[in-house]
């Protein structure tokens, strides 16, 4: 019998996919340790910045993707499949819930832990908070394009993918959305 | 939590599609805030998600457990035992892991009347491994497996189908 100990080093994503595929729950935590995060992070912008319903999108994703990695067909990345379970369930949540009420704990939630330079913090969670609101009035796609691109770093095919947008609407949607950004951002100057 | 985002088109915000505006700056400064801000709370989310992942009820038959002369198992009361076959299809994968020239895909386990009557196991093997030989071996440990945690089977020894469903280079279990 050939057999072997456990790899140490990290498998990739199709290695987890296919583990995951034949029952293994731990691969299903890693996958969940190396793309959570930023999924969390995604919804949380996307749903105006309300942590709770950002939990809620993100479960759910990803109890979705623990039903569903089994029939991933790898025709996209993995990583753009779980932002799209995220945006999908943004929608859904989104669409029960219109109008979304701004939340008025925004600005203290985004108070940090004490550092070096209090000053600069106070500027950077004034910064965050005016960035919420200002994301919050833009138009869903443009927003979600906006956040993948310039926040979580996804190439126009990615976002095109996820989203299920022509790459030539990516561009237009961040065009938009970075142009009428940085003019609400003047505002708030 | 600040990740770094990895750009592949050339594509930047000081650019030609940048917005040649007055707030151009404060949303650049927005933008790094943005990306080195960790907003909290998905800890809590992690552990609702494991937890339901956990408490996922997979379907499953109950199997037969015999002794090793085939009969049924049971004490002098007349109390017999059952194993999922949720653990039986776990043992296999736990097992499949463990060889070097191959991963699992995918592991089925099929029961009728308290009986395992086959096992498909969907393999990925390295570049190179002789797959007939692969999947004897591994076809041997299966049902060795089997027979260590229900029981000889008085029906004969359990089909065990292997499909090859990859190939790929280096170690299956981490590319």
């Amino acid at each position: 019998m050939v057999t072997a100990e456990p790899p140490e080093e990290e498998a990739s994503d199709a290695a987890l996919v296919r583990a995951v595929g034949a029952g293994d729950a731990e691969a299903f935590r890693e996958i969940v340790d190396r793309y959570g995060p930023r999924m969390y992070r995604y919804a949380l912008r996307l749903v105006g910045g309300n942590d709770t319903d950002a939990a809620e999108v993100t479960q759910e994703a990803l109890i979705s993707a623990w039903k569903d990695l089994g029939t991933f067909q790898g025709r996209s990345s993995l990583k753009t499949w779980l932002f799209r379970l995220v945006h999908r369930r943004a929608v859904d949540l989104q669409r029960h819930r219109r109008p979304t009420p701004i939340n008025d704990d925004l600005l203290s939630r985004f108070v940090p832990e004490a550092s070096d330079n209090p000053l600069q913090d106070v500027l950077d969670a004034e910064l965050l908070a005016a960035l919420q609101q200002a994301l919050d009035e833009l138009p869903w796609h443009q927003r979600a394009v906006w956040l993948l691109r310039e926040v979580e770093g996804m190439s126009y095919d990615e976002i095109g993918e996820a989203l299920a947008l022509p790459v030539g609407s990516v561009r237009g949607h961040l065009h938009r959305g970075r142009r009428t950004l940085a003019e609400r951002m003047a505002r708030w100057r | 939590m600040a990740v770094e985002p990895q750009r592949d088109d050339g594509d930047d915000l000081v650019g030609a599609d940048r917005p040649d505006v007055a707030g151009g700056e404060l949303l650049d400064r927005a933008l790094r805030a943005v990306r080195e801000d960790d907003p909290g709370g998905f800890e809590g989310v992690r552990s609702s998600v494991l937890e339901r992942v956990r408490r996922t009820v997979v379907p499953a038959d109950p199997v037969l457990v015999r002794r090793a002369d085939g009969g049924v198992d049971h004490d002098p009361d007349g109390s017999r035992t059952w194993v999922s076959s949720r653990v039986v299809r776990s043992a296999v994968r736990r097992l499949a892991q463990r060889r070097v020239a191959s991963a699992p895909a995918s592991v089925q386990v099929d029961v009728d009347e308290e009986h395992v009557t086959r096992v498909r196991l969907g393999l990925v093997c390295s570049y190179g491994t002789d797959v007939r030989s692969e999947a004897a071996e591994v076809r041997g440990e299966v049902q060795e497996l089997l027979v260590s945690l229900v029981g000889p089977d008085p029906r004969g020894a359990v089909d065990v189908d292997i499909d090859v469903v990859d190939v790929v280079e280096g170690d299956p279990r981490l590319v």
